[in-house]
Parts: structure tokens; sequence; C-alpha cells
């Protein structure tokens, strides 16, 4: 039966092509048009083609875009249900007309889909939270979550399926998207996408010459002539390691799963309906599913079998590779072509192009930041050489050292530290500069130090209106003194009414959030042995009886009373208004300091909000948002909706200055919570450790003069530097800046209960 | 549980007979006899249920010293510690307070979560947390030197974030600080193993799932499962309750009463047992 729609269904898709071809399509574009189609599941896959064969006959130029809007729509509907959206498609278009047609595929909204939604089913995004969390447990990773047809990750995010309708019961359909995620975290963790591959390719005479090319997984596979042929077998030979892998680390989940695989058999071809070449795959996916092939398996497969499944023990992804050279080669030699059946379900099949970009963006995101540094610096008016006197010149010159290696830029020489370098070596462009050997330079060649053309860009500005603070240099061990000027000033109030916008955004958790300050706010707590009171202290009581008995005059504290008020707090909020926290960030920040303020009014503790953000160490700007003194005005509120992101982040100097501003309150407890969302940073030699010191630094100093500081930031790696920074347990990390709003006021209520 | 009678001591003469089960994992016994022979107080810092009483329990037997607890709360007062006066019939009676009788009798005094007591209550141990070892009692006029013997030991956890319950400098700087954490893997499976008679592999899921939950600490946690919980859940499963079952009750529900966080911990269960 099923040969037979097969050899339907590739008929068709050889006159589909032929017309495409009569219309002038170029070959590439054919390709992708078959490629889309392929990515569909049988059912959808059939109608789909039928509709572009109808197509190809009056219409073929709206076949991309078509399946463009196929693609999205298969995000939220399962492969059964696109089949009926599919078929109503056709209807419409025989009906209808293409016009009609067309405005039916282009509603893609899901309001528009529901219509076409069988019951029984689970949605991902229904599940979303619990399923991360399930991940971040299992594997101790921060891994998000997006939707794909197939189940891949790019070892960042993984993709999973928008809809899961496999099965009738709902738990069962979590269980497979469990599976899923589980095998994704596998891969990952058993780095089977992140392969050495020196000398991988061994064996396969033919690709051997192309290794040098080879970086990633990507580049990897190019070297298959047989591409989707290699990546499948990878696939399928890297389940067997995945699989001791999960049955080690997560057995309940496997055993659960166990007859999920016996069922995917039971609905595997037999080997005997298939080319010989296909088979040889499919002969793995029996192996892998069951332990034995259905039909008869080919020779080839036959003597392989024990090291395929030998896989299993494999400890090191390398075993996977030769294996697969193995496979690879003893496949090609047989007959047929390959016809790649539907993967497993749960392992879905990797995507090397995904991984390599992924790997590609990371690599970019470090060039980029040095780039964005140099950038800078070549912005910056490099002193004109020898226009002052030598004595007088802060950029002091150096006869080059031989062995150094100094950075050319607008003939000057620049050294550097280690960090720069490293990154300049990592493969970072720069645009008229280069890297060069002092021994390569003219004799007599004279260097200046990075630091120092910063810092003589800086002494240009006026010190006035701002106050200076010491900075903690931790090379020395010492504070470089009145080193930065930080200019408190007036926010600019913003027009928008974000308050009002956010309070009617979060419209229930304010009110829930308002029950929860009331209960603390009136919380009685009981007090015992007070001078007067409600009650008699009944143990007091009896102490200072016996006490008078025993000739001794007693304290006359028997009384217990309910003390109210016990709260005497000062909060300082000290905002990270840095560029980074452009975006998302900021608003949420923004929003977090509405709901504080909502919280704050109604429990009366006294509190000031203030931001910082900066350009060196001369312009550290502290911007006022609301003082002590202020109430929760309109002006205050304009402020919260101006607050916008800036520049850079040099902590140090507005935490000390926070302190003289904590300073100006009288409170038995004066707290200081930073919002940040990374770690101190700013030009020139602000960054790494040494921001961090000074940070730290000024965070013991604060807390030498009674005040607690408290860090919430939204930094993932954040658990490397904080502890340190500000000590264990005085922070929290929040793993989604969309979680802020409504987690800072539960910081604050578990911080001062 | 040994006998069915209920037997009354005397708080001094509370001796540990029979060895308790530790396992050491950071060579906390040796240190711990060295600050003892040199009369340095000791304070055990750590989460909660990952061993420390148990130490101080061991130590305690150990050294064949009495172990005087007092698991401290709000509402305690000097003279909840130190002692005072009762009435019986026409007279008035001194009665010594724990810490007191410790001093007295040269045993060890455990002040189970420090940061508990009140701020005016901590400050009368540090005359005895120092070179002095005294214990000064306002009320008789009298100021008691420990004996020789006598240990003070105090616990906190730093995991608590209020700012409200610090402890302070002057109090923590008296003290030898010994840090407690979730033993190794190998080593908590060992522990589940002997405290509860339960089999190895077993032992080893409940640790993977109780390192599965330490991950969580930051996601929505405040503590991940302690060793303790582990012991209840193996107890449960040694009686024949199945262990996801066991699982969810002793250690998940006690964790959180998060809903979308219990989901997420009983499906990790699910993927494990």
């Amino acid at each position: 039966m099923q040969a037979t729609i097969d050899s339907y269904a590739e008929r068709l898709m050889g006159e589909l092509i032929k017309n495409l071809r009569l219309n002038f399509f170029e070959n590439q574009d054919i390709i992708a048009i078959i490629d889309t189609i392929d990515m569909f599941d049988h059912a959808p896959r059939r109608k789909l083609l039928v509709l572009c064969f109808i197509l190809s006959e009056a219409t073929p130029s709206i076949i991309p875009g078509m399946l463009k809007r196929v693609k999205r729509v298969a995000l939220t509907l399962d492969p059964d249900d696109l089949a009926k959206w599919i078929d109503t498609a056709a209807e419409v278009l025989s009906g209808q007309g293409t016009d009609a047609f067309f405005q039916f595929i282009s509603n893609v909204d899901t309001e528009h889909l529901k219509a076409f939604v069988s019951l029984e089913r689970l949605r991902l995004k229904d599940i979303t939270d619990t399923l991360q969390l399930y991940i971040k447990g299992i594997s101790g990773h921060d891994f998000s979550v997006s939707t794909d047809i197939e189940p891949s990750t790019d070892m960042d995010t993984i993709y999973l399926p928008a809809v899961l309708s496999r099965f009738k019961r709902p738990e069962d359909n979590l269980l497979v998207y469990l599976l899923m995620a589980a095998h994704k975290w596998a891969q990952v963790a058993c780095g089977t996408l992140t392969p050495d591959m020196s000398g991988a390719l061994a064996g396969l005479a033919y690709a051997e010459s192309q290794e040098e090319g080879i970086q990633d997984l990507e580049t990897f596979f190019n070297a298959f002539p047989q591409r989707e042929l290699a990546i499948d077998l990878f696939t399928l030979l890297e389940a067997f390691m995945l699989d001791t892998f999960l049955w080690r680390e997560l057995p309940g989940l496997m055993e659960r799963a166990a007859p999920l695989k016996d069922e995917v058999y039971n609905e595997r071809p037999s080997l005997d309906e298939l080319s010989e070449k296909t088979a040889f795959v499919e002969g793995i996916y029996h192996y892998y599913l069951r332990g034995a092939a259905k039909g008869t398996a080919p020779e080839a497969l036959l003597h392989l079998h024990d090291r395929i499944t030998a896989l299993r023990h494999a400890a090191d992804p390398q075993e996977i590779m030769s294996a697969l050279v193995a496979c690879y080669q003893a496949a090609v030699k047989l007959t047929g072509e390959y016809e790649p059946q539907r993967p497993v379900f749960f392992l879905g099949t990797i995507k090397p192009d995904r991984v390599a970009k992924r790997l590609r963006a990371k690599r970019n995101e470090m060039k980029r930041k040095l780039e964005g540094m140099i950038e800078k610096l070549l912005k910056m008016p490099l002193p004109e050489r020898r226009q002052h006197r030598r004595s007088h010149s802060i950029v002091h010159e150096h006869p080059v050292k031989p062995e150094q290696e100094y950075l050319v830029i607008k003939g000057q020489n620049i050294a550097m530290d280690d960090t720069v370098k490293d990154k300049l070596k990592g493969g970072a462009v720069v645009s008229e500069g280069r890297l060069v050997k002092g021994s390569n330079l003219a004799s007599g060649s004279v260097y200046v130090n990075l630091e120092d053309i910063i810092r003589a860009e800086e002494v240009g500005r006026t010190q006035q209106d701002g106050i200076a603070y010491d900075e903690w240099d931790y090379h020395r061990g010492d504070y470089k003194k009145d080193w930065c000027i930080v200019y408190e000033q007036d926010l600019q109030p913003g027009d928008e009414p974000f308050v009002e916008q956010t309070l009617k955004r979060y419209r229930g958790s304010v009110a829930q959030l308002r029950k929860k300050f009331e209960t603390l706010k009136t919380i009685r707590q009981k007090v015992r042995k007070q001078k007067d009171g409600d009650a008699i202290d009944l143990d007091a009581a009896v102490e200072a009886l016996s006490d008078l008995h025993a000739g001794l005059s007693p304290e006359g504290m028997i009384y217990t009373s309910f003390n109210r008020n016990t709260r005497d707090i000062a909060v300082l909020f000290l905002l990270d208004m840095s560029g980074s926290t452009k975006g998302w960030v900021n608003v949420a920040e923004k929003e977090a300091l509405v709901l504080m303020c909502e919280a704050l009014e109604l429990l009366g503790d006294r509190y000031a909000i203030y931001g910082f953000s900066g350009m060196t160490r001369t312009r550290c700007d502290y911007f006022h948002i609301k003082s002590f003194r202020e109430g929760y005005a309109e002006e205050v509120k304009r402020r919260i909706a101006g607050i916008t992101p800036r520049d850079y982040t040099r902590m140090g100097a507005p935490i000390r200055h926070s302190a003289t501003v904590l300073k100006t309150v009288e409170a038995r407890t004066k707290l200081l919570i930073a919002l940040s969302d990374g770690r101190p940073e700013d030009w020139g030699s602000y960054k790494g450790d040494y921001g961090i010191e000074d940070t730290r630094k000024a965070l013991l100093e604060i807390r030498e003069q009674g005040i607690r500081p408290f860090c919430i930031t939204i930094d993932r790696e954040a658990s490397l530097y904080l502890p340190h920074m500000f000590g264990e347990s005085n922070f929290i990390v929040i793993d989604e800046v969309r979680k802020l709003p409504g987690r800072i006021v539960e910081i604050y209520r578990g911080l001062t209960l | 549980m040994k006998t069915n009678t209920v037997r009354s001591i005397k708080t001094e003469e509370y001796f540990i007979e029979e060895e308790p089960y530790y396992l050491e994992t950071n060579g906390e016994k040796a240190l711990f006899e060295a600050a003892y022979r040199n009369r340095i107080p000791v304070l055990l810092k750590g989460p909660t249920g990952c061993g420390k009483t148990r130490f101080m329990e061991y130590m305690a037997w150990k050294f064949k010293r009495p172990l005087i607890t007092v698991s401290c709360h709000d509402d305690l007062t000097v003279s909840d510690l130190v002692g005072r006066y009762l009435i019986q019939g026409e007279e008035t009676v001194w009665v010594d307070g724990p810490l007191t009788r410790a001093v007295k009798s040269g045993g060890f005094c455990y002040l189970d979560e420090i940061v508990e007591a009140r701020k005016d209550t901590t400050v009368v141990i540090h005359p005895l947390a120092d070179h002095r070892r005294i214990l000064p009692i306002e009320k008789r006029g009298e100021i008691l030197s420990a004996s020789s013997d006598f240990l003070l030991a105090i616990s906190y956890n730093p995991g608590y974030q209020s700012v409200l319950k610090d402890l302070k400098q002057s109090t923590r700087q008296r003290f030898l600080a010994l840090e407690f954490t979730y033993p190794k893997r190998e080593f908590e499976v060992e522990i589940i193993v002997h405290e509860t008679g339960i089999d190895m592999r077993s032992a080893e899921l409940l640790v993977s799932f109780a390192e599965k939950t330490r991950n969580l600490i930051e996601a929505g946690l405040t503590e991940g499962a302690s060793t303790r919980l582990l012991i209840h859940a193996a107890r449960l499963i040694r009686s024949g309750i199945d262990p996801k079952r066991a699982s969810e009750v002793a250690i998940a529900e006690a964790l959180t009463d998060d809903h979308e966080m219990l989901r997420a911990l009983s499906e990790i269960i699910q993927s494990l047992f």
C-alpha cells in the first residue's frame, strides 16, 4: 500500500518539477521548493504536493510565497491539522479563485487557525515554563526553548515542535516533549555536536584533501558528497551513545519511553521494501529501536553491526565520527538511490548549520566587542606628538621593546594589556591598525600605553560641581586619590505615561502585591519584657516576683506589647543605566521600579531611587529620580518614564556616592539595592578584574558604614563574579528579564521580613 | 526508638552513648578537635539538613561530653539561656539555664540557628567566646569561669537573605568557622545507604534528584534538597512506598509550594525513577 501511494507522490513530484522548468524556474529555486515540501510529515506533504502541482499548472509564481506561509502555519498546527488546512486551501482555490486563495493562506494568525485544531494535543507554549525548569533542573544550564518542525538544538536553544498530538493523552505528549528535550541536552552534555574534528575524515580518501577547511560540523558534512546520507547516519549513530547516557542519567524517563520505541519500530518500513542504500540506513534505525532488523539487512550492514552497536559504550564523540566514515563508505557502494525515511520523531535530525551559526555568532560577538573598542580608540583625538613639553604630557613615550607586540594606528605604537591582545589574535579585524612586533619597527621608535591615551582625553574635562571619590586599584593594592568625579543631576522627565501603563499592565499582580504587603505592614509582633504594654508577660512577672523574693530589685519590665512598626528601613535603589540595558532590560527595570514604588508607598519604608551611568572616570553621572525626602509625586513618575540607557557601568564611584546619600537619613537598617545587567565595565582599564575589585572594595567600604548592599542582576554569568563582588547570598540572579518586575517585590519582601 | 519507656534526664547529663554515624567530608573532625584543644569556640555554617547537628552529636560522643542544644528563636531572652529565680513555696530558687549548666558541667553548648535569637541575647555569649571564657550572671552578681572541658558552638545558615537576620561581626569574629555544604555525590550516597539501609541504586537516584533540585536554586527554589530530606525519602522507600511518591512528598513538596516548580520537579522525578 505504502509503495503505491509513494510512487503516486513521486510521479506528481516529477510532474511538478517539469512544470516549474517549463515556467523558467531556476534550478536552485526548484530545489528550494522540493526541499520545503519534503520538510513536512507524510500526510501534509502529499496534500502540499498536490496543491503545488495544481498551482504549477496555472500560477506557478505564487508557489514560493505560498510555501513560506505554509511553513508559518506549521508552527501552530500539527501535521494532521495542517493537512486539513491545506485541504481547505485547495477547496478555496478551486471554488473561489486565486485571490481568495491567497487571502486564505495569508491569514496565519492563531485565532484563524484555531478552527483547524483538533482536540487532545499539547502545545509547547502551555508547558514552556515547566519545561524550562525541567531542563534547567536536569542540566544545570539555561537553555532557551523555541519552536521548529523537528526537535534540534544549536547548543543554546532547544527547538521543539509547537504542538504534539501524537498521543491521545496529554501526559503522553508531555513525555515526548521531555524525551526530545532530554535528547537535545544529551547532545550538548556528551559533546557530540562539537567533536574534535582533526583526522575525523581519515579513510575517506576523496575527502581527506578537504581536511584543511573543516572548522565545525557544517563544513565537516560538506566534505561528504552525499551530505544528507552522512547527516542521517550521524544522527542515528549518535543516538546509540546518547541512549546510554540518558539511561544512566534519567532511567525513569527512558523506561517510560521504551514503549514509544516499540511503537515507532512497528511503524518503520521493512528493509525488503527499500533500495539497498536506503535499507542500510533504515537497518540502523531498526538496530537502534529494537536491536534487530525487520526484513533482510544488506550484507554490508551485517558486517558493521557489531561496530555500530558498540557505540552504546562510546566514551568519546570521535568514535561516532570514525564509525560514520566506515558506514558512509559502505553505504555509498550499495545500489539504489538514498531515499530518506522519516526520522524517529524524538531524535529529529541534527542541524549542523544551526550549530555552526551559533558558534560563529559567539566568535563574532567577541570580535565585535573588540572592534567597538578599537573604533572608539581611533575616534579619540590622539594628542599631537611633541605638542606639549614632554614633562607635562600624560602620554609618556617609551622606547619599544623588540620582543613585545604593538598595535600600530595612526603612526602611533600602542602597548596593550593581554586581554586586548588576545582578542586581537582571536581574529578581530582592526581597520587602519595592525599588530607589529617591536623588533620589526624602525629603530628609535617609541611606544605609548593605551591607558595613557585614554587618560589624556579625560583630563580635558573640568571638575566643577562634581564630587571626587577614590578608586581602588588592585594592581597596586592602593587607592587612586580623588580619581572619579561624580555629577549628581536631575534626570530629564519622560513624556510617556509609563507608570500608568505599567500599573494597568500589572493590574492583577498589583492588587495581589498590595495584599501581601498589607499583611507585612500590619504584622503584629508580640514583644516580651516591655516597660508597658497591653498584657502582662507572665514569665517576666514570675521572674520579677522571684527577684523580689530573692531580695533583688526587679527590672519592672513585665508587659507584653504588640509592636506594629518595627520597620525602620531606608532603602536606596541604584539603577544601572548603561547602554547595555537597552531594550527589554530597560523596560523591565522601569516596570520593576514602578511596582516597587507601589509596594514601598504602602509599607512606609523610606526609599530613594538613583540611576547611574558614565563614560570614563571624569564623568560618572548619578541621576536623581527620587530622593528620600521627596514623595512619590508626579514629577518622580515622569522621571521614571524618562529612564533611558546611556553609556558605561563604572560601578565603584556611584556606590560610594550612594553611601553619601544614605548618610543623610537616619534608619536602623540601611539597604542599597543595585539593579544591574552585567559586570562593571567602563572605558579604558575599568573592566575585568579591575572593575570587579573596585566595586567589591566600594561595597566593603559601605558595609563598614552600616549599609547592607544587595544586587539583583539578570546577567546569567553573574554567578562567576557576583559571589566575590557582593558576597555570597547578597545577590540574586533573575534568569529572565520579563520575570524581574514580578520577582523584585518578592525579593524585597524576603530581604526585609 | 530503642525503648518505649520515657526517660527523663537532666540537661547536663545528656551524654551520647552510642557512636552517631558521621561521614567526614572535609577534614572537619581534625579541625574541630584542634579547636577544642585550643579552647576556640566553633561556628558551623551551611544550609539546612547538611549534617551540622549530627556533627555536633558525633564530636560530643567522641569527647564524651554532654551535649546541650538550644534552638534559638526570636523570643529567646538572656534568662532563658543563663537562668532565673523561680518561686517554690515561700522561697525563691535559682535555676540555671542551659548555657550555665554547660559552663558548669563542662559540656558542649550548641546554639542552633543563632541569628534567630534576639540581638541583646546574642551578646551574652561574647565573654564566653573569647579568651576570658566567663559567663557573668548578673542577677546573682556572679561570674562563672567555664570548666576547661566546656565548648561553645553556634550554627547559622548564610543562605537566608534577610538583612535583619545577619550575624554581627563582633559575634562571628570570635569563632572558628567550619563550612558545611551538601556532601559530594559518593559521600551522600554512602550516608543515605548507611542511614536507611536502602539499596545503592535508589540512593544514587535520590542524590541525582537532589543535585537537580540544587540546579534550580536560582531559578525559583530558595534551597536545594538537603541530605536530611533524602534520608526521609529513602526511609519511605524502605517502608515500601513507591520511590516516585516518596520523592514527591518527602522532597519536592517539602521544598516549595509553587505550582509551576512542583510540576517541573515532578517531571524530573518521573524521569529519574
